[in-house]
């Protein structure tokens, strides 16, 4: 009797984690979780474990206005009107292949009107210049990334390839990464490199074109940049970034004046053809609770033109009712001169280098603004995928974002962002 | 020159041994927040482009370190 009673608690015992087991690895409830690059993803597993359930598509469309406006353009010698929109449309695609491989597409246009561009022909800023072709511009881009992880060694390789062309600028670009992070996900290193091609169209200012040479008409831009990340407790983590820029080539803009304090005729802008810069920045987050983040950001900046910097940046999202996210912020940032900078007319003759444009020269700027994000957990506006019975697809997010600039020299912009993220199911 | 590329090394090392703490897992959802990633949002991508045209600084925050446009 007493044997009989254990075989049945056995059996009973048996049957429930059975029961279980089903339960747990039936469906895409199931889930396995890791963090790679601060991002949590998830796969989904069935329950004979042949067919794997792979992170949705996710798609955002970004789309942003820019106007500025200032009394410093360098196309007429750092005198003259700076007045310029920009509409930009953009799309992002992160397309998970399988479980470690994942392809990403960066796509859009920028299309631009520009009155200093206007005045490359009008180098006496004649109000009744009839605009050209040079006061507007279009420029389109693309970039192509793809990365495979190695879960067991918890590391991340990537390769990107990018293009973008204007009117006066073609350029290519490729770019390679890697990453590894400590296997309690405490810790992770990552290391990109970036090389960029541009070709330009040399377009001197009107009455310098019979004048003017140029050595090249091609500019290599080489760029490493580390990036080492830790948690510091349970609410703080920080990272540290530092890069080398080297540039080499075409670094003066072909179209840009300079005029000098003893001669009657301006010529244009003449930089070095080397330039190697050192920025490194620490950024430090903090989860004051779970609806209100402290973020963090500085920089300082170094190069071999004699430009040195400092920028700093704080942010604070604030959720409400976990659906929506308000979050204002704050940056500031200041400059020295480059060596080779002098305002209007205050260049001597007899200088080997020289430019005029004042995003070389000293000054300080200011960029305050908010945004809002809605992001309900059910979606917005779902419906039915046809290719796959029972899953749906939905616009995960609408955030919209605007920024007030502002620098010292006078120059001001305003630029307003919206971002509509969506979610195709697989 | 040499000065800052000693006290950048200096600062990896630093930062890489000084993990003050071991998190768990099941402790991390605070920093699991989307918020809490050491990167800015996908939103912000046009101010970093236009902070990058307009002043001579750029770099180390993701964004473009020049080539692909006709900025400094």
């Amino acid at each position: 009797m007493q044997l009989k009673r254990i075989f049945t608690l056995v059996m009973f015992a048996v049957h429930i984690s059975g029961s279980a087991q089903q339960a747990g690895s039936s469906g895409p409830t199931s889930i396995a979780s890791g963090i790679i690059n601060g991002k949590t993803e998830t796969t989904g597993l069935k329950s004979d474990s042949s067919k794997v359930d792979l992170d949705d598509i996710d798609i955002t469309f970004l789309s942003s206005y820019y106007e500025q406006d200032g009394n410093h353009a360098a196309v007429t010698g750092g005198t003259g009107t700076e007045y310029l929109n920009n509409i930009a449309p953009s799309v992002i695609i992160n397309f998970p292949v399988d479980t470690v491989r994942s392809l990403s597409l960066l796509g859009g246009v920028d299309y631009y009107s520009s009155a200093s561009s206007d005045n490359i022909d009008n180098p006496a800023l004649d109000p009744d210049h009839v605009s050209g072709e040079s006061s507007s511009d279009l420029r389109g881009y693309a970039t192509l990334g793809y990365k495979v992880k190695n879960k067991s060694k918890s590391t991340e390789k990537g390769v990107s390839l990018g293009f973008s062309k204007e009117f006066d600028v073609v350029s290519g670009q490729i770019g390679a990464s890697w990453g590894k992070a400590s296997k309690d996900n405490n810790r992770s290193i990552s290391l990109k490199g970036s090389y960029y091609y541009d070709n330009w169209k040399l377009i001197a200012p009107i009455e310098l074109r019979e004048t003017t040479n140029y050595a090249t008409n091609v500019r290599h831009t080489g760029s490493i940049s580390l990036t080492g990340v830790t948690v510091l407790n349970t609410r703080m983590k920080m990272s540290l970034t530092s890069d080398l820029t080297v540039q080499q080539g075409l670094l003066s803009t072909p179209f840009h004046r300079v005029y000098f304090i003893d001669e009657a005729l301006a010529r244009v802008e003449n930089l070095p053809d080397f330039r190697y810069k050192i920025p490194t920045a620490i950024r430090l987050n903090y989860a004051i609770s779970s609806d209100v983040i402290f973020r963090s950001f500085y920089r300082y900046y170094w190069d071999n033109w004699g430009v040195q910097g400092h920028s700093m940046k704080v942010e604070l999202p604030i959720k409400i009712r976990k659906v929506f996210k308000v979050y204002p912020f704050y940056r500031y940032h200041v400059q020295s001169a480059a060596d080779y900078f002098q305002s209007f007319q205050a260049h001597v003759s007899g200088t080997e280098f020289y430019t005029s444009d004042h995003d070389l020269s000293a000054f300080t700027t200011h960029k305050y603004g908010a945004g809002i994000k809605w992001s309900p957990f059910e979606g917005i506006g779902n419906w039915n995928t046809p290719w796959k019975k029972g899953y749906k697809s939905y616009f995960k997010s609408i955030e919209f974002r605007y920024a007030h600039f502002n620098r010292s020299d006078g120059l001001e912009a305003d630029i307003f962002t919206l971002a509509l993220q969506f979610r195709l199911a697989r | 020159m040499r000065a800052i590329f000693y006290k950048i090394v200096l600062a990896f090392v630093f930062i890489q041994l000084a993990s003050c703490a071991q998190v768990k897992g099941y402790q991390m959802m605070y920093l699991n927040d989307e918020d809490m990633n050491l990167v800015d949002g996908s939103a912000e991508s046009f101010e970093q482009g236009f902070q990058t045209y307009r002043e001579g600084a750029s770099g180390s925050n993701g964004s473009k370190v020049g080539g692909g446009c006709g900025c400094n």
